[in-house]
């Protein structure tokens, strides 16, 4: 064999080898080009699902207080059933009087204006005093304190009666929008709240579940609700003991309840007191004490302030003595 | 069926049924490295020897919902393998609501153009 034969045979092997190692190099680079498209590919859906996480947790916002979403994104929260604990809890419960007859008697669109309305300005008030909205029920609302974010007993009961009288005051401004729309039934709130050791946890089955409480005390704020009169507020002695230097109650006295062994001692809560240095300069409470000072006005000269201190010292005179 | 058909691992499993040469991807797959891959890639080779010249082999993606990087560099080695060697055809179904399976599943014909895809 020749020399040049030799050396042709060579670059004919180099050609098949450097074909060879060119398919080789092909196949590495589709490979490659697969894989790092695999991964862009993963990364755009990891996007997508983040988006889809974050328009979820907007949506989880509408149904859960600040308090529960915050535990549940957080990572701080048991969702099992098997979670529960007893602690001291104020207990809320309202409706509308004679709501359920409205539903009969006006549109359905009105009806959801109504109720939608109503119910996004009571959710507004219960997150501003940091209650826990338990539920909805058509137009009765329910809300505690005290959990999850634990509280001081006198706290969560001053928050719930302040919730309360605001949530008052917001229907009465409601309704008079209500009545321009049509409505001329008059719609007033009743409420009910108590304080005490409640069970609080995760109830229902592992497919669907309600962060809610239980127990007695939760009954007895529900009775106090369905007691109350229309427009009325009914606190249990256990509540107004936590608040009864910052309100204006009307005691009413202990009343046999349906479910409930041992009579409710009940007071109607009327408002908070405000300015409480004014009214000590005319009265003092002291335990079962109470002393009126002497009183001396001069039309002429009495400020607004003051007449309001002396009607409110008066008010809650006569407030003390029908107790 | 026998064990070698069948690979279970945390949150996946690949089940080879010689019967109708179907190789069966369920789950979540992501192991770590790609040699994490290999006991995978062994069950591919034997299931592409056992499907014979004129046949088919089938690879069910389609409750598969996540493959990682070094998932889908073996199953892109396995097909060109599959190529090298010429024997039977290779056909892959996946499924449409799975996001990452429209581009990368279709991507394998690149590797070898007798591939069927069918994204269901």
């Amino acid at each position: 064999m020749s020399a040049s034969q030799n050396s042709t045979d060579e670059v004919s092997q180099l050609k098949q080898q450097i074909v060879k190692l060119q398919m080789e190099l092909d196949d590495l680079q589709l490979l490659y080009e697969t894989t790092m498209e695999h991964g862009t590919s993963l990364e755009n859906e990891l996007i997508l699902q983040n988006e889809r996480i974050t328009e979820l947790q907007g949506k989880m916002r509408k149904y859960l207080s600040p308090q529960l979403y915050q535990a549940l994104v957080g990572g701080q929260a048991d969702t099992s059933t098997t979670f529960h604990k007893r602690t001291k809890l104020t207990v809320y419960f309202s409706d509308i009087v004679g709501f359920s007859s409205l539903t009969d008697s006006i549109e359905p669109e009105l009806l959801s204006e109504v109720l939608n309305t109503y119910l996004t300005r009571m959710s507004e008030i219960a997150l501003k005093y940091g209650g826990t909205i338990d539920k909805f029920i058509g137009d009765a609302v329910m809300v505690f304190f005290g959990a999850p974010e634990p509280m001081d007993d006198t706290e969560q009961a001053k928050l719930a009666v302040q919730m309360a009288l605001d949530m008052r005051q917001a229907l009465y401004e409601l309704r008079e929008g209500w009545k321009r729309k049509g409505i001329n039934r008059l719609l007033q709130i009743r409420a009910g709240i108590n304080t005490g050791i409640c069970t609080v946890g995760n109830f229902g089955s592992e497919h669907r579940m309600d962060y809610t409480i239980v127990g007695g005390q939760v009954n007895i704020a529900a009775r106090l609700e369905s007691a109350a009169d229309a427009d009325g507020i009914y606190i249990s002695s256990q509540t107004y003991a936590l608040v009864e230097d910052v309100v204006e109650a009307k005691y009413i006295g202990p009343t046999q309840m349906k479910g409930i062994h041992e009579p409710v001692i009940i007071w109607e809560l009327i408002g908070m007191r405000e300015n409480s240095s004014a009214v000590q300069e005319f009265l003092n409470i002291d335990g079962t004490a109470m002393t009126l000072n002497p009183i001396e006005i001069d039309l002429t000269t009495l400020s607004e302030e003051k007449r309001d201190a002396i009607r409110r010292a008066l008010s809650r005179a006569m407030t003390y003595l029908a107790s | 069926m026998s064990d070698n058909n069948l690979i279970e691992g945390e949150g996946y499993s690949v089940e080879h049924n010689p019967g109708t040469h179907v190789v069966s991807f369920n789950g979540t797959m992501r192991l770590k490295t790609s040699a994490d891959y290999a006991h995978i890639n062994t069950l591919l080779d034997r299931a592409y020897q056992e499907t014979g010249d004129d046949e088919k082999l089938t690879l069910d993606f389609r409750h598969l919902q996540f493959l990682n990087s070094s998932g889908i560099n073996t199953v892109s080695r396995f097909v060109i393998t599959s190529r090298k060697q010429n024997k039977a055809s290779l056909q892959v179904l996946g499924n449409q609501d799975i996001y990452w399976q429209q581009k990368s599943l279709t991507n394998l014909q690149r590797l070898w153009s007798n591939v069927t895809i069918d994204i269901q």
